[in-house]
């Protein structure tokens, strides 16, 4: 998410509505404030003494530069790491069915789950609301491209 | 000399396929969505059509808009943060979205996903090998 906001007189900042539901910001919620190199970052306050998962976060907010600044102002924050090791489906079968329908489909977005189209469409949202609707949530949603179109380059 | 690179994680991918191309899942609030993105480390950044941000309610134009520079000429982009999971791998991560509606493919780049990444290729195997830049 990337917003302006307005400090208001004696510093008061809204945060956004999401960004306090994603980060468990109350009324009233104590937070911690960390100053870096380009800004300011805003964490949720415990008893606890400052995790290594956050020592290691804000290393690696150090270490990376903190994103991209421009003019001296960052404007684009670095990734973290949310979780990792995290399953990996297999979609050998969504290849099988593409190579096999590439020619019927083509220009077309198609939703598929296994081997099994659940949607197609002319956008990809047109394509991924049917999928959702139809109850699949994890739906693989791709643009077919023609047989004829020349290899990819780059763009 | 030789070097040794350990990584944790081995995904095979579509020799059929243009291109080496990812399955990467987007979310932004509570809609997610699972897309192809193809691995382009010439890319500064990670690029992906605008339907697919419209799909997730990302408001796109209201994005850090960014003009990137293709081999063919120009096109404009909006930055928005999304989280961004491929190979295992959940990140919060500074994605653009195209401006153009034409734009029909997804490239993961430098900026919010190698960035944070350890990457070998073997194109002969179609294979490639991945972990967090400071993984043992």
């Amino acid at each position: 998410m990337l917003e302006t906001l307005t400090i208001e007189d004696g510093g008061k900042v809204a945060l956004p509505d999401a960004v306090q539901t994603r980060y468990g910001f109350k009324p009233h919620t104590s937070i911690r404030l960390i100053e870096t190199k380009n800004g300011v970052l805003l964490v949720p306050l415990t008893d606890a003494p400052m995790s290594a998962a956050l020592q290691a976060e804000l290393e690696e907010w150090q270490a990376l530069g903190a994103g991209e600044s421009v003019n001296g102002n960052m404007v684009v924050p670095a990734p973290y790491v949310l979780a990792t090791n995290l399953s990996i489906k297999d979609r050998s079968r969504e290849d099988e069915w593409l190579h096999a329908h590439q020619v019927e489909y083509a220009g077309q977005y198609v939703a598929l789950e296994g081997n099994r189209l659940v949607a197609h469409g002319n956008s990809f949202s047109e394509a991924a609301t049917a999928a959702r609707a139809a109850g699949v949530q994890d739906a693989l949603v791709v643009f077919v491209e023609s047989p004829d179109t020349p290899p990819y380059l780059g763009f | 000399m030789t070097y040794q690179l350990n990584f944790s994680q081995k995904q095979r991918y579509d020799s059929l396929e243009t291109g080496i191309s990812l399955e990467v899942a987007l979310q932004y609030g509570g809609n997610k969505t699972h897309c192809r993105a193809k691995i382009d480390s010439g890319s500064q950044a990670c690029l992906f059509e605008r339907g697919i941000g419209e799909f997730l309610g990302i408001p796109v134009e209201s994005g850090l808009r960014r003009d990137f520079s293709t081999l063919t000429g120009r096109l404009t982009a909006f930055g928005h943060e999304v989280v961004l999971e491929s190979l295992g791998l959940q990140l919060q991560s500074f994605v653009y979205f195209a401006e153009s509606d034409a734009i029909k493919r997804n490239l993961l780049g430098r900026q919010g996903w190698l960035q944070l990444l350890k990457f070998g290729l073997v194109d002969y195997d179609s294979e490639i090998y991945l972990s967090l830049y400071d993984e043992k």
